[in-house]
Order: structure tokens, then C-alpha cells, then sequence
């Protein structure tokens, strides 16, 4: 909840704002990564749009029913606008563990927070991306509708790379009027936004929307059908807690990720907040030894009612033996790709119970022994670019290595040139022609034309081949 | 415990523990994902299994968060090598302190650590650091 402050606390003068900011202590706060970074007085445009931005803030407390401006003691609120500054700059420049905390803090601080908050994220999505993820994911928990407004305008900017945050804060804070918004992010590209269209509709309560929902039962990613099917228990829908029940069973990996066993761990949680007793289930045993707990389960979540049809995407599967190279595409603006390109020439498609596409004889065979040479000459680098919200992965297990090796593609919201390194670059662009184009799964429908898109915008556009 | 537990019944205990006397101590292994499931609230208890974790040598594989700066004498251990949901949460990293004189070589590749692990609210200068700890012993 937010702690409401009295927007009395806001209007001086431009002026003695610089004051106040010059003689506020900057406190270091042993960042993990980057030193801190002390925060400039504002001044020149920075400073108007300040002014503004407190008219602003203003406005609206008043619009809701606040009491007049008073005047407070002026070393209160010297000290509020100190704390102010310190919390942007620790939830900017501290460590990641501390960032989040801080932006929470300035949820707390309400009117003078937003105030500069307003001010600091400029006139543009680019300007409020340089406030950084962190900051992005409380802005519209600040009670001010200029910075949800910028939000919104972000969030509908597909090359802004914190759109999970935008959605997720702006979820958290559903007001009624935005419902025809949060209704167009049920088919967002990325999934972070998907889930969070979840927790929109659970703040609004459109129980008058309940199809919307149970139509992301059969979502690619399996958060967000949690999400949607925990909401439809809770809005009394009887039998979709199968889902979760599914997921129990799962025993997928991706390489060496342990997708599935994140999925029961994840799945067991939810279940014993809805359901209490799970007889016993351990989410480290196979589902063999778990067969009575899932029967007790399954029975306790169906509660007498016939039980729903699983759409295939939903539906637990295996590990497969004999993965070879894998391709991961994370992506805070084109979404995520994950691809398997197995030894028995299948290609796989997609997480949990991905879509088969067979593959003609020695494909994959080809594509090792391209593969080998390139990035033995790589050496034992194994990360280019610099941590943030678009990731690019190659894995590459072939079996007469102990190890798989992974390379990593990473870059924050600024575009680098010549990213992905020739070799890499050289060994996917020979990984894209073995991709359908399309198919009848929902995965596989327009699949190669969207990985080049991701590829692009993650580590570069594909180099044209010499062929 | 359930290999004790086994050479108990069979009555081999005496000579199981006389046989590992002075021998290193062997890790429990931790799954990551039942530290990074938790429903956290800064202040509320930890569910018991992971409060009974405390103190105890354990192995955990995971990943190094993307973004582990190199040489550095601690990283953050996560569950995938991604991190691509924004800065972690305190229960979604375990905050690793190298053995003396080692320092971070970043790798996206999947690591295996062995150490004492500590559980619990770590605070400093009015926020908390972390909430999982462990003192390695080895990384591979």
C-alpha cells in the first residue's frame, strides 16, 4: 500500500530546491556493481520541468480531496527531499539487491517522490528507460497520473526494454478506466506482460471476462498459465487447478536448466496455498514414486467435478536424451525463443512440452561439425556484451564432451554494434534455414521470420551469407 | 540421513561413524528451486524446511547472475542464467563468498557449490543484503 503524504509538502519555489539538493549528503551504499553515482542539481530544463511537475502532483492530490497547501518546517522537508534523492540514487546505482528496496521506498515517500520522479523521466520512453528497470516497476504505484500516463506510453513502445516492469507496476495499480488497456496485453508478445495482464484483471475483478482469462489456460508459457488458472480457482472456476496438478509431473529440462523441476517446485506452492495437505508429494522424486500423492492431489483438486481436457501445450513431458546445440532468445522487446536441435535429427520447439519438427538425416550431424571448429576458436570466452534485458544463448553439447559449453549474448536497452562475435554469428546463420516458417502449432507459425527479428535486436542482425 | 538411517537398522552405525571420523564432511544437496519458490515478505518466517537449512554444509548448482563483475570475492548464485526478469529478488539468489584468494571468473554455464549455508535476514545501512548465504568451499 501506498503511504498517502500530504501534497502541502510539495510547492517551493525552483530555486531553494537546488539548495536543498546541493546540501544533501550523498550516501555510498557499497554497490555490488559500479560505484555510486552522486545525482546532479537540477537545472535549466531539468528544473522547469520540475516546477511542472509539482503543479502536476499537486493537481491531482488536490482533485482527490486533499487538505490545503500548509506550510511545513522547511528542515522536514529538506530532509524528505534529501531522502528522496538518496533512495533514486540507490535504486538506480546499489547493489541489485538493494535497488528494488529502494524503489519501494520511494513509493513510501508518495508526493515529493513522484514530483521528481515526474521530472527526472523526461519527455520520451528513452528518457524514462534511462531511469532503469528498478525505478520503472514502482512508477505506477506513485499515485500520479503524468507518470502513469508516461508509463502507459512506454509500455506501448515496443523497443522499451523494461515493458515487463511498466506492465507489472501499472497491473499492481489497475485503476477501472484502463481495463480496455489491460485487456489489448493478453496477446503481448512477452510474457512477463502476459502475467501481469493476469494480476489486472485479478485487481479489477473482471469476473464478466472469465474467457479472456481461461483462454491463456493454453499460453506457451507456463507462468502465465499458472497465473490464469490460480485466478479462475480463486474466482470459483472448478477443475483448472488441474494445471498445476500437471505441472507436478513435469521432468523437462533445457540443457542443463531444470525447467521442469522448476515448474513442480513452483506448481507445489500454489497448490498448498489453494489445496493445504499434498499427501506427501516430493517435488525431487520422479513422478513414479510420487503416483499417490499425485491421485490424492489431482482427486482433492477436481473436488467431484469432471476433469478438463489439457490442451497439449500444458501437458507434462520428459527430458529427451540427446540434445546437442541449443539456442535461447530472451528478449525484453521480441520475446523469447527456445530451440533444440536434438541428435536423432528432431528440432524442438518451445519449453515444457515443446513441438517435434523432424529434421532431414544428418542435419544435426552437419551442424556439430560446423559448429565444433568455430567455437573451439573462440577460446574460453564464453560472455560478450555488457548484463541486461536482452540475452542470446548458444549451447553446445555434443556427446564426447564431459561439459556442455554455453556463449552469452547480453545487452542493456542501447544498441551495440557488431555484438555477437563473427564465429557465433557464422554457426547461427547456419542454425536459422533448418527452422520451419511456419507449422500448425501456434509455435511454429511465422517461426523463422520472428527469430531473425529476435536475433537482430538481441546480438545483431544476421551477416548475409556468401552463398 | 538416509544412508545413516539405513546403516543404523542394519547395525553397521559403530563402525559407519568410526569409518568417517576425521573423513570431509558431505553436502546435502539444495535444490535452488525450493529457495526461489518461497512466497518472501521481508520480516515473515521462512517455511521450515529451508529455516532447518541453517548452518548446514550443502551443494547447490545454479548459475552466476548475469552481470558478476570479475574479481570479486562474491557473486550471486541463481536459478537460471538469464536473470532476465530485472534485478533479483532476495530469495531468488544465494550470495556466495569465495574461498580466501579466489576471486570471480564470470561463466554462463551451470556451477556446482559446496559450502556452509546461512539463512536468514542480513541487513546493512537500513536494507536487507540477502536472505541465503553460503561460505564456499569449492565452485565448479
Amino acid at each position: 500500500m501506498t503511504a498517502r503524504r500530504n501534497a502541502s509538502l510539495a510547492l517551493r519555489p525552483a530555486g531553494r530546491v537546488l539548495a536543498t539538493v546541493l546540501a544533501a549528503p550523498v550516501v555510498a551504499l557499497a554497490p555490488l556493481s559500479g560505484p555510486a553515482v552522486a545525482l546532479a542539481p537540477l537545472s535549466g530544463p531539468a528544473a522547469e520541468l520540475l516546477a511542472s511537475a509539482r503543479a502536476e502532483v499537486s493537481a491531482d492530490a488536490q482533485g482527490e480531496g486533499s487538505a490545503g497547501v500548509q506550510d511545513e518546517a522547511p528542515a522536514a522537508e529538506a530532509a524528505e527531499v534529501a531522502e528522496v534523492d538518496r533512495m533514486l540514487e540507490a535504486a538506480r546505482e546499489a547493489s541489485p539487491a538493494v535497488r528494488p528496496q529502494a524503489a519501494r521506498r520511494l513509493v513510501e515517500l508518495g508526493a515529493p517522490a513522484a514530483e521528481r520522479l515526474l521530472a527526472e523521466a523526461g519527455e520520451s520512453p528513452a528518457d524514462l528507460a534511462r531511469l532503469g528497470t528498478d525505478v520503472v516497476e514502482v512508477l505506477g504505484e506513485l499515485e500520479s497520473s503524468a507518470l502513469r500516463a508516461k508509463v502507459w506510453d512506454a509500455l506501448g513502445e515496443p523497443d522499451f526494454p523494461w515493458r515487463p516492469a511498466a506492465a507489472r507496476t501499472l497491473a499492481r495499480s489497475a485503476r477501472p478506466e484502463e481495463r480496455a488497456r489491460f485487456r489489448t496485453l493478453r496477446a503481448d508478445p512477452l510474457s512477463p506482460v502476459r502475467d501481469a495482464a493476469v494480476e489486472a484483471y485479478e485487481q479489477l475483478e473482471l469476473r464478466d471476462a472469465a474467457d479472456e482469462v481461461r483462454a491463456l489456460l493454453a499460453d506457451e508459457n507456463d507462468r502465465v498459465r499458472r497465473s490464469a488458472a490460480v485466478l479462475l480457482d480463486r474466482w470459483g472456476e472448478p477443475g483448472v487447478l488441474l494445471w498445476l496438478v500437471e505441472d507436478l509431473k513435469r521432468e523437462d529440462r533445457f540443457f542443463a536448466q531444470r525447467t521442469g523441476k522448476a515448474a513442480r517446485y513452483a506448481s507445489m506452492r500454489a497448490l498448498a496455498e489453494r489445496l493445504g495437505d499434498l499427501h506427501g508429494y516430493d517435488p525431487e522424486a520422479p513422478a513414479e514414486e510420487n503416483a499417490e500423492a499425485l491421485a490424492r492431489i489431482t482427486e482433492d483438486a477436481l473436488d467431484g467435478h469432471p476433469a478438463p481436457e489439457l490442451p497439449r501445450v500444458a501437458r507434462a513431458s520428459r527430458a529427451t536424451d540427446g540434445d546437442v546445440i541449443g539456442l535461447e532468445l530472451r528478449s525484453c522487446r521480441r520475446g523469447e525463443h527456445f530451440l533444440r536441435w536434438n541428435a536423432n535429427d528432431v528440432l524442438y520447439v518451445g519449453q515444457g512440452n515443446p513441438t517435434a519438427v523432424e529434421l532431414p538425416a544428418g542435419t544435426v550431424a552437419r551442424l556439430v561439425e560446423a559448429a565444433r571448429p568455430r567455437l573451439d576458436a573462440l577460446g574460453k570466452r564464453r560472455m560478450w556484451g555488457e548484463p541486461g534485458c536482452d540475452v542470446e544463448q548458444l549451447h553446445f553439447a555434443p556427446p564426447d564432451e564431459r561439459r556442455p559449453r554455453s556463449y552469452q549474448v547480453a545487452k542493456g536497452y542501447e544498441e551495440i554494434e557488431g555484438l555477437r562475435p563473427a564465429e557465433l554469428d557464422a554457426l547461427v546463420r547456419e542454425l536459422v534455414p533448418t527452422l520451419p516458417e511456419t507449422g500448425a502449432d501456434p509455435r511454429l507459425v511465422d517461426l523463422r521470420a520472428n527469430v531473425l527479428e529476435a536475433l537482430a535486436v538481441l546480438g545483431g542482425p544476421l551477416e548475409p551469407s556468401d552463398e | 540421513m538416509k544412508p545413516l538411517a539405513a546403516a543404523l537398522l542394519l547395525g553397521l552405525a559403530p563402525l559407519t561413524l568410526a569409518a568417517s571420523a576425521g573423513a570431509p564432511e558431505d553436502p546435502e544437496e539444495v535444490s535452488i528451486q525450493l529457495l526461489t519458490t518461497i512466497d518472501y515478505q521481508r520480516g515473515r518466517r521462512l517455511p521450515p524446511e529451508i529455516e532447518e537449512l541453517d548452518g548446514r554444509y550443502v551443494s547447490i548448482e545454479g548459475y552466476m547472475n548475469l552481470g558478476t563483475e570479475e574479481g570479486l570475492p562474491s557473486f550471486y548464485l541463481v536459478s537460471d542464467a538469464c536473470g532476465c526478469g530485472g534485478s533479483p529478488k532476495l530469495h531468488h539468489f544465494v550470495d556466495v563468498t569465495l574461498p580466501d584468494g579466489e576471486i570471480t571468473e564470470y561463466t554462463p554455464e551451470a556451477i556446482l557449490v559446496v559450502g556452509r549455508f546461512e539463512v536468514g535476514e542480513k541487513r546493512e545501512g537500513g536494507f536487507v543484503t540477502s536472505l541465503y548465504r553460503l561460505q564456499a568451499d569449492s565452485v565448479e
